[in-house]
């Protein structure tokens, strides 16, 4: 029996309090690895910025918010979207996985949100499997999910979700040990904050604890499913006849309703019967599948068990898929099919963001086995276990790429030229916190500017290696280009003129970040809104060189301008800035701030 | 000559449902039906000929939902063919439809069947997303109870499609 809290108190169980000891894994982060604004932030022995609120480098910040990046040139159009195919109340857009040293009994959760809160959507615990049980193995648990949009406060706070209704709930022989965060910043407002994440419980099981765990969890799961073990029928007669009024449907108005469930559903109505079932099982029904909803929940045996459903697959998204080993992967895409080839051969989309079972077994699978892709996300994936050998194959694999996301991405220099070379049509890269961006930016930007002319996109986030040569490459070589992100380049140096030359010569920007980048002047603000006037999203963050009238005068010449990140610019005050917001309505401008008290 | 006027701009045809009861139905109202329109191409029926169109897959009950809901429905854009497989919403059915669905199971599948042999569009996706969400959110046995569905998986065969798809639960 499951002790409560107040038990724990009266046995003088006394709780510890814990702070994350490591990330493990996460989607996006804002600052550079392990710095300023990075989730390793969230490490440490307490909270460093609560109870102050505001914009702190001493918090872990995501990479987005608000509508901003979803509307930008560079989105990428959603995947597994059936009707309702997510769970429900499901709205994840980025994560973070924090491990704590001390495995304890939950007890609480406490979240610093220290500037702009109310973006987490969802919190998960990590139980380990308890010593010497069998092979239970470790389980992650449901801890709270927002129950749907809620305006916050503009005020930093210690959010508390409820650890009452995990599902499944943790046993009373399961230690937590890890916690994941997950967020939806689409509504926010701004760059959302978390200071630290806070784990309350009790330390080690008791025999009592061990005594009552009498019943296997995989036992406990399987009651809390929601398949009733109805008294089976054996392999009587006809299936169509055990379908009820479904067995006198003709196959094609079965396929119409089928492929108006969302994936749950879809997968419910099948387990109802042996038709429904075989029915339910029509490749066609998942050509386009994402995953990532399940992460935490799908193993090598489910994703082995889809296989077969999945051989008319176009795209396929197993993003933050993490239960999911190499060997699985590397047999789904090679997984043969009737007429001897493969599933990865149809595929054309393959999301695999932060998936961290990525080896260079993994990378050379979709090298060899899907060669018609022409989006690969590969973002985070830089684990020892991808190799130059991985990446190279990558190159001499992928010729059709025309979306490709390396975000945090391991790959080496020369593995990158190769792969920007064998695929001239890319028009959607993203770069952003590549290491080897760090030294070689100039280097990589120039020869994707030579080889890849139709480039719309191109995300060089915190490429610290960028100067002048790439970005006047860039101009020169990509007169096409919508959107451009070199947020916090900081070697690009405006007085060399790269920045008006970029204005010239792609006047067709609809984003344009530089953020941080502190040399910007007025006269490379006029450029900008002189010549781009499709422009509708700017960000100077951190130009104290510009002026209230060079800001003024981006708005007046750019009609479509949505958002104008001014924060930071010494120059520009607060009060102005109101002034502005009233004048130009329709822009959301943009303005930080740290505020001490 | 008031009524022959009416007639020309708005001719009739007879409908015969499989219990021989005959409905009388403007045109442009029946050829909302593929099945109808095409018949009558095919067999040139003449736009005034008296004799009925035979329906034997659809009997008199269903064919008056039918025509009620053609009725309703008649000044609609043309419905635009779509992919099947292709991504539909189901939460936006008109409130005229959603009250004309409020009907027993039975009367709601014999008007899938009827609006699929008649190749009503615009029926069967509404009546089809009906059904789906009559699906959405229950559990199997759920799905079961509410459509009398028989369980004919063996013990066996019941524990491993559960296994096979635990990963899409979650309460």
């Amino acid at each position: 029996m499951q002790r409560s809290v107040s038990e724990d108190i009266l046995l003088n169980k006394k709780p510890i309090r814990q702070f994350p000891c490591k990330v493990v894994a996460f989607s996006s982060q804002y600052g550079s690895e392990d710095g300023s604004y990075s989730v390793r932030q969230l490490v440490g022995t307490g909270p460093s910025v609560y109870p102050r609120y505001g914009d702190f480098c001493e918090a872990c910040v995501l990479r987005y918010y608000g509508p901003w990046w979803s509307q930008a040139p560079s989105a990428a159009p959603p995947i597994g979207t059936r009707p309702g195919s997510l769970p429900a109340g499901y709205c994840s857009e980025d994560f973070v996985e924090v491990e704590y040293s001390q495995p304890v009994r939950l007890q609480r959760i406490r979240v610093y949100e220290t500037f702009v809160p109310g973006c987490l959507v969802a919190v998960f615990a990590r139980s380990l499997a308890p010593e010497g049980a069998d092979a239970e193995a470790d389980l992650w648990h449901r801890v709270w999910r927002r129950p749907g949009p809620s305006k916050e406060p503009h005020a930093s706070r210690v959010f508390e979700p409820p650890t009452d209704s995990c599902w499944p709930p943790v046993p009373p022989n399961r230690l937590v040990n890890r916690l994941r965060l997950e967020f939806n910043c689409c509504l926010a407002a701004y760059y959302t904050e978390i200071d630290t994440v806070e784990l309350i419980g009790t330390a080690g099981i008791d025999s009592g604890d061990q005594e009552a765990a009498v019943q296997p969890l995989a036992e406990q799961v399987a009651s809390l499913s929601l398949v009733d073990a109805a008294g089976p029928a054996g392999d009587s007669a006809d299936p169509a006849a055990s379908a009820g009024w479904f067995g006198r449907w003709p196959s094609e108005l079965l396929s119409r309703l089928l492929g108006l469930l969302d994936l749950q559903s879809l997968l419910r109505l099948g387990q109802t019967c042996r038709l429904l079932n075989h029915f339910s099982a029509d490749p066609l029904l998942y050509r386009s599948l994402s995953l990532r909803p399940y992460c935490l929940r799908l193993k090598d045996d489910h994703l082995l068990s889809l296989a077969e459903r999945l051989t008319a697959c176009r795209q396929l998204e197993l993003s933050w898929c993490s239960g999911v080993g190499p060997a699985t992967f590397c047999q789904l895409v090679n997984c043969r099919l009737d007429d001897g080839a493969r599933v990865g051969r149809q595929l054309t989309a393959l999301r695999l963001a932060s998936c961290g079972f990525l080896d260079d077994t993994c990378l050379t699978a979709i090298a060899e086995s899907c060669p018609a892709l022409n989006e690969l996300d590969l973002s985070g994936c830089n684990s020892a276990r991808t190799t130059v050998l991985g990446f190279s194959a990558l190159a001499t694999g992928l010729r059709r790429l025309r979306r490709l996301n390396l975000y945090r991405c391991g790959i080496g220099l020369e593995q990158l030229l190769a792969l920007i070379r064998a695929n001239p049509d890319l028009r959607h890269v993203n770069l952003g916190a590549c290491p080897v961006m760090t030294d070689f930016a100039d280097g990589v930007v120039v020869e994707l500017a030579a080889c890849c002319r139709g480039l719309l996109s191109l995300d060089l986030w915190r490429s610290r290696g960028l100067g002048c040569l790439g970005v006047t490459a860039l101009a020169d070589g990509c007169p096409g280009l919508l959107e451009l992100d070199i947020g916090w380049c900081t070697r690009v140096n405006s007085s060399t003129g790269c920045l008006a030359e970029l204005a010239q010569k792609c006047r067709s920007l609809q984003k344009l970040f530089l953020t941080a980048n502190r040399t910007i002047r007025d006269v490379d603000v006029e450029q900008i809104a002189k010549h781009c006037r499709d422009l509708r999203q700017l960000d100077i963050l951190g130009s104290n060189q510009v002026s209230l009238e060079a800001v003024q005068f981006v708005l007046r010449s750019c009609p479509k301008l949505e958002m104008f990140d001014v924060s930071f610019c010494g120059q520009i005050k607060r009060a102005s800035v109101e002034c502005l917001k009233a004048d130009y309505p329709h822009c959301s401008l943009q303005m930080s701030f740290q505020n001490q008290q | 000559s008031q009524l022959s006027n009416q007639r020309a701009a708005m001719p009739n045809i007879k409908l015969q449902s499989s219990d021989n009861e005959i409905f009388e139905v403007e045109l442009e109202i029946a050829k909302q039906s593929n099945t109808i329109k095409t018949m009558l191409e095919d067999l040139s029926v003449s736009d005034d000929s008296d004799d009925p169109v035979p329906l034997p897959n659809v009997n008199a009950a269903i064919l008056k939902k039918v025509i009620a809901w053609c009725t309703h429905h008649k000044d609609d854009p043309p419905p635009v063919e779509e992919d099947e497989y292709k991504e539909r919403r189901t939460d936006d059915i008109p409130t005229w439809d959603l009250e004309f669905m409020k009907v027993d199971q039975g009367t709601l599948f014999e008007i899938i069947l009827a609006s699929n042999y008649l190749d009503i569009k615009g029926l069967l996706d509404v009546a089809c997303k009906t059904v789906a969400n009559m699906i959405k959110g229950k559990s199997p046995e759920e799905i079961r109870k509410t459509f009398n569905i028989k369980c004919d998986f063996t013990a066996e065969e019941l524990e491993q499609v559960r296994k096979e798809n635990e990963w899409c639960e979650e309460k």
